[in-house]
């Protein structure tokens, strides 16, 4: 009843932690452009993540080895130098579009001037990570994201046309780079490499073994499963509220307006406020990330549930994160722009830390008996040659398209 | 915006700060339009361009200013609605 | 433990692994092995060298200078610490070390900014 229950609040957390800025941009904006015919592609990113994620976790709870320790050992020193540059760049980047994000959003609340907001938003994330245990930050972000939901509930009473919102899971081609070029954003929304990089290294925190395997599978499946349906709403909500109308979304403000199209204010509230917990979260598991690759790669202590002296080195890391986070978001530069910057990167990168995960995962040495099997294999190599299609894909298309502008 | 405001679906906080960002957004598009160097043949077009991004940018201006006066907040958005269909019909014909 | 792989196993299995004290503190990785064996005679694994400064030798050649400024240069003791074969006594996920860290000059930066950190609140 216990792990029910366990299994209940931790699938909670993933539903209301899995949408961050990258959804709330990219998605709307897909919707609003070609209404269903990118849910194929939340499809397929949530798919891509149940798989990295499960694999990922699961060599955690045999192996021992988180993703970054996983990168150094298979890749050796100068691949996985590479590697940790590029992920800490793209780690720093999502997380000062998240911190934006959250600044935001919080000016739409209270209306304070954005760059009051920016430092509010920084201020609170590191008070809320420095004197908050870790479960009790997980619980807040993820339980208050799922305020979110409400663009599901949304998506339901906007009576969209189910028939072809079906077709829409079906991959299709409209023959233009800027379909391309946002089905490679909505792709890479779902698979952000941080949320996986979280996910194993708190696998290792948990003392996840072998008995752990199952609850990883249905963790990753149901958690993920629910968090796609969030995604893949906001999709519906955008193509019923801004297609008709040739909206272009480009604010976030614009995004809540879907949720109060059809719940009025409260919709509004619901959405704003689902909003600033996700990307919060988001937020905070971004900077871990980046903290947790760069002591794992060094070999430094490291831990969210470390006493801070403890793990010094892994302390600071993510404070400067904030920090230099808080120092882009205060140049100006749009959050909105960054998010696709940072998603676009994020999809270019995804390959490097995959291959190393997929490679330990079908590793007899490593895995014993749990490597993967030949359904494993297949779905691991399959998304490997996607992943690699749209990591090639990704720049020339924010070339060509103009960051999706044309 | 304009809509869930007359309808009363929406916050005062959101109309302002939203409001905000979508009248600076019009400027913008007006000021670029304006130093853009445009061809001879959408000339007239541009200009009209021009005019509706300056009056959008009002209108929303308005409704930020006193969301809570229910007459003007629904000439705006009439004339929201009317400058919306035009814009539409403009970007069409290029 | 099952019997020993064979050398190019050992050297694969070990290098860029982790590095466990006696206490669980994890205390830096196997950056570099050392050999040691005269000519004609089998090369045996003598030490585990930790640390930064042993980074730029694993660098292609042209990118040995800048490695060596940025990450180190390989002075032993300070950015390098070499930690003697029989001092590991598991090889696992990590290697696990017989001795506390401190004691084999391991994991220099945690201990400074420990103390550091310790006089912060809630540290």
């Amino acid at each position: 009843m216990k792990m029910v229950l366990g299994l209940a609040l931790g699938i909670l957390a993933a539903i209301g932690g899995f949408v961050d800025i990258g959804e709330l941009v990219f998605n709307i904006q897909a919707g609003a452009s070609f209404r269903y015919s990118l849910l194929w592609a939340v499809v397929l990113g949530v798919i891509a993540i149940i798989v990295y994620a499960e694999m990922s976790g699961r060599v955690a709870a045999v192996s021992g080895r988180p993703v970054f320790d996983v990168v150094r050992m298979r890749m050796g020193l100068n691949v996985g130098l590479v590697t940790l540059a590029a992920s800490l760049l793209i780690n720093l980047i999502t997380l000062a579009a998240e911190v934006g994000g959250a600044a935001l959003v919080l000016q739409l609340l209270l209306n304070f001037k954005v760059g009051t907001m920016i430092l509010l938003a920084a201020i609170a994330l590191v008070l809320i990570v420095y004197f908050v245990p870790f479960d009790g930050i997980e619980r807040i972000f993820g339980y208050m994201g799922c305020a979110l939901l409400i663009f599901v509930v949304a998506a339901v009473h906007l009576k969209p046309d189910w028939h072809q919102v079906a077709q829409g899971l079906v991959p299709s081609w409209s023959g233009s780079w800027l379909y391309a070029y946002f089905a490679v954003g909505v792709i890479g929304s779902a698979i952000a490499p941080y949320e996986v990089y979280f996910y194993s290294s708190g696998a290792i925190e948990d003392r996840w073994t072998v008995k752990d395997l199952n609850f990883n599978r249905v963790n990753v499946t149901l958690g993920f499963v629910l968090g796609g349906i969030l995604s893949a709403a906001l999709i519906i909500v955008s193509a019923e509220v801004f297609a008709p109308l040739h909206i272009s979304p480009g604010y976030l403000g614009t995004t809540a307006l879907g949720a109060e199209q059809a719940y009025g204010a409260i919709g509004l509230l619901l959405a704003l406020l689902g909003m600033l917990f996700a990307v919060g979260g988001a937020a905070v598991e971004c900077a871990f990330s980046g903290a947790y690759s760069l002591a794992q790669f060094a070999g430094w202590e490291w831990g969210k549930y470390r006493r801070k002296r403890d793990a010094p080195r892994f302390t600071l890391t993510w404070l400067i994160f904030f920090a230099l986070a808080f120092v882009i978001v205060e140049t100006g530069v749009d959050p909105v722009q960054l998010t696709e910057y940072a998603v676009i990167f994020s999809a270019v990168a995804l390959p490097l830390t995959y291959l190393p995960v997929l490679l330990i995962a079908r590793d007899p040495t490593y895995m014993g008996e749990h490597v993967n099997g030949i359904v494993g294999n297949v779905l691991g190599w399959a998304f490997f040659v996607i992943l690699l299609g749209v990591s090639l894909a990704a720049i020339p298309l924010m070339v060509i398209t103009n960051g999706g502008a044309s | 915006m304009a809509d869930d405001l007359v309808r009363q679906r929406t916050t005062t906080t959101f109309v302002r700060v939203h409001g905000d960002e979508l009248s600076a957004q019009a400027q913008h598009e007006a000021e670029k339009l304006n130093d853009d160097s445009i061809p001879n043949d959408l000339k007239a077009r541009a200009q009209d361009a021009i005019k509706l991004a300056s009056e959008i940018g009002g209108a929303i201006d308005e409704l930020r200013t006193s969301p809570q006066d229910r007459g003007q907040d629904r000439r705006d958005w009439a004339k929201l609605r009317q400058w919306s269909a035009e814009a539409y019909r403009l970007g069409n014909s290029i | 433990m099952s019997d020993p792989p064979d050398l190019m196993d050992l050297a694969y299995r070990i290098l860029d692994d982790q590095l466990v004290d006696v206490d669980g503190r994890r205390c830096g990785r196997a950056d570099d092995i050392e050999f040691e064996g005269g000519l004609g005679e089998p090369p045996r694994l003598y030490a585990i060298i930790s640390g930064s400064g042993s980074w730029h030798r694993r660098f292609p050649r042209r990118l040995r200078g800048i490695g060596a400024r940025v990450f180190g240069n390989g002075v032993s003791g300070a950015d390098v610490i070499r930690v003697p074969w029989d001092q590991i006594d598991e090889i696992g996920a990590v290697l696990k070390l017989k001795a506390k860290a401190r004691e084999l000059g391991l994991g220099q930066g945690d201990y400074r900014e420990g103390e550091r950190v310790a006089h912060w609140p809630k540290s």
